[in-house]
């Protein structure tokens, strides 16, 4: 990986680029291997968001025994893989409408499926964030230690949000490309 | 002879890194830290296992490889697996099964042993491609 990332980042990538073609002229730093860049920060926003989960239940485990972890704390976070896999399984060549292949109800139904799958994601973050604020905010008493299970679902759903959002983004940026989809 | 020079480095480097890897198990007498060479060492093998499945057969690009999927989740594998290699430590460390000292160490061996498999293939990955 370090192999790729140093063969191209040559100064010349990194120079201010503009374009003279179209007529909003854009004038950016572009990011070398953006991709390979992309793909890795997802990755690692991924494990960050279950590693915090399993942070929290060891915790919890180990130290205050009191608390009961229901279904509501495991189904979120696996809420928010599902729509991830869904949003990751589209093929994003579908969206660059560079060549007319593909049907109009293809790019209908693939808009359906992001659509679908983001949802998914951002339900499940609304839903931690009412689980946290419900059942650990307003119940207990103001210490951090008892609603730190409630900040690690959260932080497990905005995180592997996060993740996806920025694979997506990074599908579509590509270094040959005239222009970048943001 | 300058392969010899960074073969000679890396091992040094290596040794460096598994010396910390076990001083944090060995100070403390508690083994838990030795499962970050595990994930550190698990780390570039999505890489090379995926390295090959790209084919630049596609309908409307001949030069770049865009039919890389099987590649970009290499990538996403060992970008998991490194970072579990930072947040065992760390989780261990947060509910007191290890010392903090001992996280910090093996983190960073971790880290060595995982620059070294890099840096390995990064200079000698070269010489392959010229036949």
């Amino acid at each position: 990986m370090i192999h790729q990332l140093l063969l191209s980042s040559t100064p010349s990538t990194l120079s201010p680029v503009s374009y003279n073609e179209f007529d909003n002229k854009r004038i950016c730093y572009r990011f070398p291997q953006t991709k390979v860049i992309a793909t890795y920060v997802s990755g690692g926003l991924f494990a960050i968001g279950w590693w915090a989960f399993i942070d929290a239940l060891v915790y919890y485990r180990l130290n205050r025994g009191f608390l009961d972890v229901t279904f509501g704390e495991m189904i979120t976070g696996t809420i928010t893989t599902l729509g991830m896999l869904i949003v990751a399984l589209i093929d994003k060549s579908i969206f660059k409408d560079e060549l007319y292949i593909y049907s109009h109800r293809t790019l209908w139904k693939a808009r359906l499926f992001l659509f679908f799958g983001f949802t998914l994601m951002v339900s499940s973050l609304i839903g931690s964030l009412t689980l946290f604020i419900y059942k650990y905010v307003v119940s207990h008493n103001y210490d951090i230690h008892q609603y730190y299970f409630g900040i690690a679902v959260v932080v497990q759903n905005a995180s592997i949000m996060m993740s996806s959002i920025i694979l997506l983004i990074g599908q579509y940026s590509n270094n040959e490309a005239k222009y970048d989809f943001l | 002879m300058a392969g010899l020079k960074r073969i000679i480095s890396l091992s040094f480097i290596l040794a460096c890194g598994f010396l910390l890897v076990i001083l944090s198990g060995a100070l403390y007498q508690n083994w838990w830290p030795l499962f970050v060479v595990a994930t550190f060492v698990l780390a570039p093998l999505p890489n090379a296992i995926f390295a090959k499945c790209a084919s630049g057969d596609d309908l409307y690009s001949f030069h770049e490889q865009t039919n890389s999927g099987f590649k970009d989740f290499g990538k996403f594998l060992t970008s998991i697996l490194v970072v579990s290699g930072i947040f065992l430590p760390v989780v261990l460390a947060h509910v007191e099964v290890i010392e903090f000292a001992a996280m910090v160490m093996s983190v960073s061996g971790g880290f060595l042993v995982y620059f070294t498999i890099l840096a390995y293939s990064y200079f000698f990955s070269e010489e392959n491609d010229e036949y």
